[in-house]
């Protein structure tokens, strides 16, 4: 599973390197099944989306907090299994 | 070091400066000024007791402080006053701008919340022993409905209760801005909301940093240095080394000095090429110094220095901050510029307003909506070279001067180090009892990587300041 987080400017304002720090910090059963990458801008957020925005797969999530980020992605990876 | 965590006030304060920022670029902001508050309204999520119309109050008050306008003379200002003043007052001419106040208290934002009462708290177990009671010497305590109670008529504040509670059950209710506080400039005002007290404070930040109700607020430059690139004023744009990893993990120092000349300012430079400069100049005064010497980079511990420990005036150093250096330096090259420092602090403004040698001081905040504002992302710039040496860049962080300093210089220093304004009283008195060569001071617990306007959790800016500063 690719979990990209945007770095741009807007969503680093808006919190993206606190999103950065709770990915880290994920168990290691879990982090082992991601992979972080960090993405420059989606070009989503320019008055649809709102920053944070984070793509996991083909999916874009907005507005998204360090709490909505862990649970969103331990969901997913144990849905996957 | 503070405990940084992004919280909704940081996140309130950007989105409400962006929205400025990006209505001033599109030259709309005359027209929707008045409207803003309910716009920003819908975006933002509050999950605070306050009602609607308190909520647009206090956006209201944070726009014009944003737009750079003193809290206190513009209060009763409604926002439509102000739409043909716009002029005067982003070219600072207008009477109802900020001048010598750097942090001010938004007082329809305070919660007014209590302090210096005792309180029990529901981890009362109405224990046998009831030594709360006992140590009591006021007798201020009673036990009512299987809890210990305070009379906070009798209680005069001791803490004795505190201390004897096994459960730790009894807490000291404290504000937060005044606990961070700790030159005690926070007060009180009629109704009971915090209110600075100018003769005693030191623009270090503390209080704003730490108002979890975002009631302690900067009056802003950005628009002003929004309004001087439009007018064609030719601002060169400096920034602090603290700047290092504030953009994130994508953007390098020389694409945000690439970037900074993006945006429209005539150049970018480094202040560590200042911070150099005060560095030597500061080890050539220690050659032949024989008294002490503080440092005087920070101008909230110099400031503190000026207030708190007026036998230590004499001692400041003679050397300029690396702003005020730099910015000499490059006004005398070049004397129809204006300068705009770029940091991650707040004390900053006031040294640019009592020096005169800098015309605009930003946070790293500001500047992050400087950019989004007008479209620029560092992180696809081009790549500059950085001037300044490794120890120069470490003047972002607590000890960093001390360590540009010693390496210039071949004898052995005595050194002081007072990191964060909470060291102070202890750090002075030990320089009392012993005589040390050099004092350095740093208002910020962990130096300017931990200031007021950072955007990075100081943690991960100070190892990566020290990894390039060589400091361990």
């Amino acid at each position: 599973m690719e979990v990209k987080v945007c770095v741009g400017t807007t969503c680093h304002l808006m919190g993206s390197a606190t999103i950065i720090e709770e990915i880290n910090q994920l168990p290691k059963e879990i982090a082992d099944k991601i992979t972080l990458k960090y993405a420059t801008c989606f070009e989503v957020c320019h008055g649809q989306m709102k920053p944070p925005i984070i793509k996991i797969d083909d999916t874009y999530y907005e507005n998204v907090t360090p709490e909505k980020v862990k649970q969103l992605i331990i969901s997913k990876v144990s849905e996957s299994k | 070091m503070r405990v940084f965590v992004f919280n909704e006030v940081m996140k309130m304060r950007r989105q409400i400066m962006l929205e400025l920022a990006k209505n001033y670029e599109k030259g709309t902001l005359d027209q929707v000024i008045d409207k803003l508050p309910k716009e920003i309204m819908n975006d933002l999520q509050f999950t605070t007791s306050n009602s609607i119309y308190q909520e647009k109050e206090i956006i209201k008050q944070r726009i014009k402080i944003y737009l750079g306008m003193d809290y206190d003379i513009t209060r009763d200002y409604e926002l439509y006053e102000l739409k043909d003043k716009l002029d005067d007052i982003l070219s600072a001419k207008s009477e109802l701008c900020a001048t010598d106040k750097f942090v001010q208290t938004i007082k329809e934002g305070c919660d007014s919340c209590p302090s210096g009462r005792y309180y029990v708290t529901d981890l009362c177990r109405n224990c046998v022993a009831h030594s709360c009671q006992n140590v009591c010497p006021k007798k201020a305590i009673t036990i009512e409905n299987s809890r210990a109670k305070i009379n906070p008529d009798l209680c005069v504040g001791c803490g004795m209760c505190a201390q004897a509670c096994s459960y730790f059950s009894i807490v000291k209710l404290e504000r937060p801005c005044e606990r961070a506080c700790y030159v005690n400039a926070i007060g009180k005002d009629e109704k009971k909301a915090a209110q600075i007290d100018y003769e005693k404070c030191v623009s270090c930040g503390a209080c704003f940093v730490s108002c979890p109700f975002g009631a302690m607020e900067t009056p802003s430059h950005l628009l002003r240095v929004m309004y001087g690139i439009k007018k064609g004023e030719k601002i060169v744009a400096i920034f602090a080394p603290a700047i290092v990893s504030q953009f994130g993990p994508k953007v390098s120092i020389g694409q945000i000095k690439q970037a900074l000349k993006k945006i429209g300012f005539h150049d970018s430079v480094e202040v560590a090429v200042g911070a150099d400069m005060v560095a030597h100049e500061e080890a050539e005064f220690l050659k032949n110094a024989c008294d002490t010497v503080t440092t005087s980079c920070c101008p909230a511990f110099v400031e503190y220095i000026k207030k708190n420990q007026k036998d230590f005036v004499p001692k400041i150093s003679p050397a300029p901050s690396p702003m005020t250096a730099l910015s000499q330096k490059l006004k005398s090259e070049n004397d129809d510029i204006k300068v705009l420092f770029i940091g991650p602090c707040i004390a900053k403004k006031m040294e640019a307003f009592l020096n005169k040698k800098i015309d605009y001081v930003m946070t790293f905040e500001e500047l992050g909506t400087l950019f989004v504002a007008k479209g620029i992302e560092p992180s696809s710039m081009e790549n500059e070279d950085i001037q300044g040496s490794e120890s120069g860049w470490g003047f972002a962080v607590s000890g960093g001067v001390t360590n540009a300093v010693k390496l210039r210089l071949e004898k052995e220093l005595k050194t002081l180090k007072m990191d964060g304004l909470v060291q102070a009283k202890e750090t002075f008195n030990l320089a009392k009892k012993e005589k040390y060569d050099l004092i350095e001071g740093m208002a910020c617990e962990g130096g300017c990587i931990a200031g007021p306007g950072v955007i990075v959790n100081p943690k991960v800016s100070s190892s990566n300041v020290k990894k390039i500063a060589n400091i361990k």
